[in-house]
């Protein structure tokens, strides 16, 4: 065993003198003493996120369990404070057993994305250009590490975006060291996606218990799990290190990895910070007891504007002629990009659109991968049975008009939100991508409508942001 | 306060200090587990420069989080965690993980220190894995038990106990066949 370098003693001195140059901050949250940052944080107004977004709509996920619901607490714009955002003060020793859990953060501290938010051009062009066009938007505000600490966290590293279905994500690719193949697997040398930030497609839900094995705990409720670095035995390990982040306000899941070691990981964690202009409404968390997971949108889409009901397509008409659908009844306004160029078709109970190569079902009504039949659609039924005695879908959103919406796979059993549900097909054995349906109701009307999509629960969203109230003239 | 007072302290009251502060008392803390700290992340890393990199980031990781410390384990499988876990990060930045280099390796491990007091045995355990080097030095040859072994590497003790099977009979096998990594 080799002595210590010379001087090894005096530079670990230094360092441990430097670490307590400064009297010891207190916890703003007052939950109890903090230690020092690990880096220099810039003073600036800690402003929540929920204050900034507060213009927005107020976001509501109510999820299965008891009765706790997390109120924010009142913040004051004008305050002062320079948070402690520092993750490795909170770091007693990581784990590479495999699973989870490194350690339980015994001090409450505030979360990195309390510090001052980061301009647009202050992120990558690939960040924004991956947020606006993700499916979680309206739930999953954009992360992105704070330039001055990227300069040192992504040297000599090349930003690109990450594929996450139903969410955002971007990685920074180095020209070696341990990765990702572009095919999932670890590589050794490769450098591919050596590190990344991701809003995932996958909803937060709380109440799965997962808090507990949180490896960070910060004084908003936040909180991190620490995964990856090999099998229980120890016979292969990976270096890649994932934190799934729980940000409070925020309705996904976030992944933050690195291949470069769990103080790099914890660096990246703390360099964390919100995106002005690449907000979601602010979430609130409760529970409540059998319950779907809700989120309240606030006002409907269809408060205002309504449709002369004489300028819809006279096949549409003619549908609700033959189901006996009187007005005012909702409609589909617009389908988005991705629809362009279908072709609107009739079916039982209302309208499909059809388009070559995308996602759609058979006449046997089963997924299939590209037959770009019934991509969408929406239809219009009577109520027909005792609603309070369904199962209900595993998603509910609610409208303050007492709207609400219950959505979830069309044939799949999709007890997890995802963007895409795979549908198992138990005679061929394949699994396809199922179409995400939502059911609305309106208080006072006796026709539930339906909508559905296979271009995953992005456009699903954005299919229920176009209906409108349809309203006859005459 | 001089060193030579710190010197004559208890752990628990250089430990008391510390939490108050007092980095000195800290560093002395160290020194004392030192020498076993150093054999565990050399033959982690293998390599006396990287030794010392990871030791000096575990030392002031282990400051930081000295107010989490809760005492539920000792000090020293306390901080033999810390220095482990930098020591497997300081390999991994290396990429020195999989397979061993000897352009990487020490020329010769030293024989003072008495932990590892044969070449043959040192260049044979050079070539285990991370894992069954860990192990073994920590129980065979720093003498710790089964549970705060555990506690270091963060697996349960049966893990420990099949691991260190495991490891015993690959080292056997390497210094019977002579097949030492080199």
């Amino acid at each position: 065993m080799p002595p210590h370098r010379p001087g090894f003693w005096d530079a670990v001195e230094e360092e441990l003198a430097r670490t307590v140059s400064s009297p010891r901050p207190r916890d703003p949250s007052g939950s109890g003493e903090v230690v020092e940052l690990s880096h220099p944080q810039p003073a600036a107004r800690a402003v929540s996120p929920w204050v900034v977004a507060s213009a927005a709509a107020a976001v509501v996920l109510v999820l299965g369990g008891a009765t706790a619901i997390l109120i924010r607490p009142a913040a004051d714009p004008d305050a002062v404070a320079t948070p402690d955002t520092s993750l490795n003060a909170d770091l007693e020793a990581d784990s590479l057993s495999g699973e989870v859990v490194t350690t339980v953060a015994q001090v409450a501290r505030s979360a990195p994305w309390a510090g001052p938010r980061l301009l647009g051009s202050q992120v990558p062009d690939v960040l924004t250009a991956a947020w606006e066009r993700a499916g979680n938007q309206r739930w999953c505000s954009a992360l992105a590490p704070a330039a001055t600490d990227l300069k040192r966290l992504a040297e000599g590293a090349t930003v690109r975006e990450a594929e996450f279905t139903g969410g955002w994500g971007i990685a920074w690719d180095r020209n070696e060291g341990a990765g990702q193949n572009t095919d999932g697997s670890d590589c050794l040398d490769c450098g591919r996606s050596a590190f990344g930030v991701a809003g995932t497609g996958s909803l937060h839900r709380p109440g799965t218990g997962e808090n507990r094995n949180a490896a960070v705990t910060w004084s908003d409720g936040s909180f991190a799990t620490i995964g990856g670095g090999g099998d229980e035995e120890g016979a292969t390990y990976t270096s890649k290190r994932v934190a799934r982040v729980v940000v409070d306000g925020q309705g996904c899941r976030y992944e933050v990895w690195s291949n470069l070691g769990e103080g790099h990981l914890f660096e990246l964690i703390d360099s964390l910070r919100l995106v002005e202009g690449l907000d979601a409404a602010p979430v609130v968390l409760r529970t409540a007891s059998d319950r779907p997971v809700v989120m309240a949108y606030g006002a409907p889409p269809w408060g205002e504007d309504a449709v002369d009901a004489s300028l819809l397509d006279p096949v549409l008409l003619g549908k609700w002629d033959e189901l006996g659908i009187a007005t005012p009844q909702l409609v589909l306004t617009d389908l988005g990009d991705d629809l362009d160029g279908a072709k609107m078709r009739t079916w039982g109970s209302g309208v499909a659109w059809d388009k070559p190569n995308e996602p759609g079902h058979n006449n046997q009504n089963l997924p299939c991968a590209a037959c770009g039949r019934g991509v969408a659609g929406i239809g219009w039924e009577p109520l027909s049975e005792d609603l309070s005695t369904s199962v209900p879908l595993p998603y509910r959103i609610e409208w303050e008009d007492g709207s609400y919406a219950e959505y979830g796979g069309r044939l799949a059993d999709a007890a997890l939100p995802r963007d895409r549900v795979l549908y198992f097909d138990p005679e061929t054995g394949e699994e396809t991508i199922d179409a995400l349906q939502a059911i609305v109701h309106r208080p006072g009307s006796q026709v539930e409508v339906v909508v559905w999509t296979h271009l995953g629960q992005g456009h699903l969203m954005f299919l229920l942001e176009q209906l409108r109230v349809a309203e006859s003239s005459k | 306060m001089g060193v030579a007072t710190l010197g004559a302290m208890s752990e628990a009251e250089l430990l008391a200090r510390a939490r108050r502060g007092d980095h000195r008392a800290f560093a002395d803390l160290l020194r004392r587990h030192d020498p076993g700290l150093r054999a565990l992340a050399f033959r982690i890393v293998r390599d006396a420069s990287l030794m010392d990199d990871a030791l000096q980031e575990a030392y002031v990781k282990a400051y930081r989080a000295l107010p989490s410390f809760r005492g539920d384990a000792g000090f020293g499988t306390w901080i033999y965690r810390i220095v482990h876990n930098s020591s497997i990060d300081a390999l991994r930045r290396t990429r020195d993980h999989a397979s061993f280099d000897p352009e990487m390796a020490p020329a010769h491990p030293s024989v003072e220190s008495g932990i590892v007091a044969s070449l043959d045995v040192a260049t044979a355990l050079d070539g285990l894995s991370v894992e069954h080097r860990s192990v073994l030095v920590l129980v065979d040859a720093l003498g710790f038990d089964y549970g705060d072994a555990a506690e270091v590497l963060d697996v349960p003790i049966g893990t420990v106990r099949s691991r260190l099977a495991r490891a015993r009979r690959a080292m056997r096998r390497r210094l019977e066949d002579g097949e030492n990594g080199l």
